[in-house]
């Protein structure tokens, strides 16, 4: 038994939508169960899992309920679950776990966040900042210093530049250009980057991803070709954990937890990174791209912008990572980020994402993490 | 307990709840314990891998925080810049803020005998100095003579707005050309200089903007109306910028003088001077110097925000209003 992804949908991210939280949940239910190819019926979803991070981006809780009542099939059950900005890749660790040890039939997963709901990025930053150690929390710590502190490291270790970083912003916003639920659709140069204030130094307004309003979703099935000829199986998902504070690892530089979920997903799957035709990874920061490089087995240590720089990772390279544009350019609404991602490589996986599209791409590999890598999720899928 | 900083960052964005600039580092001590420390804005640009200090509990509102004391003493040499500096106020103001140990920027449109005087009341002090020409009503004059005081001093961290003349006329007479000088002169001036050290201010840590408003901002003054709507619109500034800075660590005042002995005051017909003055529970001219102590309280005193201060003798109390 392969559990298969067998539909999906997303709204266009947006840095400031119109519509309420509830009616971009509305959206995706409504989208999601639409996508499935052979159809599917509201008593088919058994389970759903929603996925946000806090109240304060869009101001409801309690939304499993609301989301089985607008499936229409009250005998379902639900929750929601939270792992800051690895809640989306949460809920699919939740949700292929329920189907594999046949708990539910087929789990209908929903990613959502609106964070323009904060009126400013200072207060949506306090709302993020809850996601720290509770040492970096009083201290006032926002991500963008908790990563620069990383990056500071990263630097001095290795002799990475400010450019080294600035070059993984504009990737991926090329690679928004051609993806149009991207938030921000805007070619930037290198200079840009540079020449772009600093938030926390070294980290820059351009090293930032955005700040932004959306929602996706997926379903997670027993039986796959039940709904789809094509469905997208999910080879192997692991979840780990590192110490929530970045002052309490051995090695700043390192996303331990990363690089552990990618052995226990590798082994579990039978695969490797060889095996991997394209990658959507949680770019948070210029920086994480990085050092995901080094953690997935990309590159050797220190070797992160090495392999950028020689197009291994590029949109036409050996690897291309984030085709979506990532968190810099599609967006990072926190709940749906990691839904995102996985709606991402079901298309590609799919071959249904135009312009964007890898060529024959077979297996992709997400990764999502919540904090500074406290928590981490990296999941493999097969066409 | 020695500590050592094994990363840092310096935030220029503020974020609640704390809506304050500050540095932030890990440090470890000899048995590799580590912590996330904060670190005071004034060592903006002086922190370095393997600092070594002291850690210290700090209590807040929101908790308590482990603060960072870097061992290696910082000497910081401060600097203040005061445009229209070369005489009257200005001039007190650039020898009040050297006795207080400001490196000194004087500005002005022209280079003078009293910037002379000035600038050697100033340097007997024993501080550094230079002269700046600056023409305020101007954005590209202003944005280059900031840019000299950076190439020499390489920070500001105290501008005084205090360049300004007078037109004077009732408003039948007055020519659109005297109404444009004067705010031009005096309110765009503040603006154009405030926006252009604020960056210099916010990468050193954060800085003081003193705004020489009048009473007549306050109160009014028959045949001023192009000089009291400059003076009123510094306390429109003020009041804007004290909110939009305070988080990056830049306070922002204004100061009222009544009238202060310059040659500004002395060159307002002597009948209309004394009237003036008989409404003044303290009938005297207010010296520079005076208003000059102020200013540098105001400089000194952290706590000072978004407000106006009257020096005027009582003036702004006395009825009828001048």
């Amino acid at each position: 038994m392969k559990v298969g992804i067998v539909g999906a949908y997303s709204v266009k991210y947006e840095l400031r939508s119109e519509k309420e939280a509830w009616e971009l949940i509305g959206e995706v239910v409504r989208g999601t169960l639409k996508s499935v190819d052979k159809g599917i019926s509201s008593k088919d979803i058994d389970f759903v899992v929603v996925s946000n991070f806090s109240d304060r981006f869009g101001g409801i809780l309690h939304t499993a309920p609301y989301v089985v009542s607008l499936v229409g099939n009250p005998s379902a059950r639900g929750l929601r679950v939270e792992n800051a900005c690895a809640s989306g890749g949460t809920a699919l660790y939740v949700a292929w776990n329920l189907v594999r040890t046949g708990l539910a039939e087929n789990v209908l997963v929903v990613g959502y966040e609106k964070m323009s709901y904060q009126p400013t990025s200072a207060e949506a930053n306090e709302v993020l900042m809850a996601a720290g150690h509770p040492d970096e929390v009083v201290l006032g710590a926002p991500f963008v210093s908790l990563y620069a502190l990383i990056a500071k490291s990263y630097m001095d270790k290795y002799g990475a530049t400010e450019e080294d970083l600035a070059l993984v912003a504009v990737k991926n916003h090329e690679n928004g250009l051609r993806n149009p639920l991207a938030a921000m659709r805007r070619k930037i140069t290198v200079e840009d980057v540079l020449k772009s204030p600093y938030i926390s130094w070294p980290l820059k307004l351009y090293d930032s991803s955005l700040i932004s309003d959306g929602a996706a979703g997926f379903i997670v099935s027993r039986e796959p070709r039940k709904f789809t000829d094509t469905p997208v199986y999910v080879e192997s998902v692991s979840l780990v954990h590192d110490t929530p504070g970045v002052f309490e690892r051995p090695d700043i530089t390192e996303l331990r937890a990363m690089k552990y979920a990618a052995e226990e997903v590798f082994r579990a799957s039978g695969l490797g990174i060889s095996d991997i035709d394209v990658l959507e990874i949680h770019d948070a920061f210029t920086i994480s791209e990085l050092i995901a490089y080094e953690m997935l087995g990309l590159a050797r240590r220190g070797e992160g912008a090495k392999i950028l720089r020689e197009g291994v990772t590029a949109f036409t390279g050996e690897k291309p990572v984030n085709p979506s544009g990532g968190l810099k350019s599609k967006g990072h609404p926190i709940g749906a980020t990691g839904v995102g991602m996985v709606v991402e490589l079901y298309w590609q996986l799919r071959g249904e994402t135009g312009d964007r599209q890898i060529k024959d791409a077979e297996r992709g590999l997400m990764e999502n993490h919540g904090g500074t890598g406290g928590t981490v999720v990296v999941a493999v899928f097969s066409r | 307990m020695v500590w050592k900083l094994v990363t840092y960052t310096e935030l220029y964005t503020p974020v609640p709840p704390y809506k304050t600039m500050f540095a932030i580092g890990v440090v470890e001590d000899e048995k590799g314990s580590r912590a996330i420390v904060r670190i005071d804005r004034k060592y903006f640009g002086r922190l370095r891998t393997g600092m070594v200090g002291d850690v210290v509990d700090e209590w807040t509102v929101f908790g308590t925080v482990k603060k960072f004391i870097p061992k290696e003493e910082v000497k910081i040499p401060r600097v203040a810049i005061i445009t229209g500096g070369s005489g009257g106020i200005g001039s007190a103001i650039a020898i009040e803020l050297a006795r207080a140990g400001y490196s000194i920027a004087l500005s002005d449109v022209v280079y003078s005998k009293d910037t002379e005087r000035t600038l050697e009341a100033v340097r007997a002090l024993g501080v550094d100095s230079a002269f700046v020409t600056i023409d305020v009503s101007s954005r590209e004059s202003v944005e280059k003579g900031i840019g000299e005081v950076i190439g020499k001093f390489g920070r500001v961290d105290v501008l005084v707005n205090n360049a300004g003349i007078t037109r004077d006329a009732y408003i039948q007479r007055m020519t659109p050309e005297d109404w444009d000088a004067v705010i031009k002169v005096n309110l765009a001036g503040a603006f154009y200089c405030s926006r252009a050290v604020v960056p210099h201010m916010i990468r050193s840590g954060g800085g003081v903007i003193v705004n020489i408003s009048s009473i007549v901002g306050l109160v009014g003054n028959v045949g001023q109306t192009n000089y009291a709507a400059s003076k009123s619109g510094l306390v429109g500034i003020t009041y804007t910028l004290a909110k939009e800075l305070a988080p990056y660590g830049i306070r922002v005042v204004a100061i009222a003088p009544g009238f202060v002995k310059t040659r500004m005051a002395l060159a307002v017909p002597k009948s209309i001077l004394r009237d003036y003055l008989k409404r003044s529970p303290i009938p005297r001219l207010i010296e520079p110097e005076e208003v000059a102590k102020l200013v540098r309280h105001v400089v000194e005193n952290e706590a000072l925000n978004g407000v106006v201060i009257p020096i005027d003798l009582g003036l702004a109390i006395s009825s009828p209003k001048a």
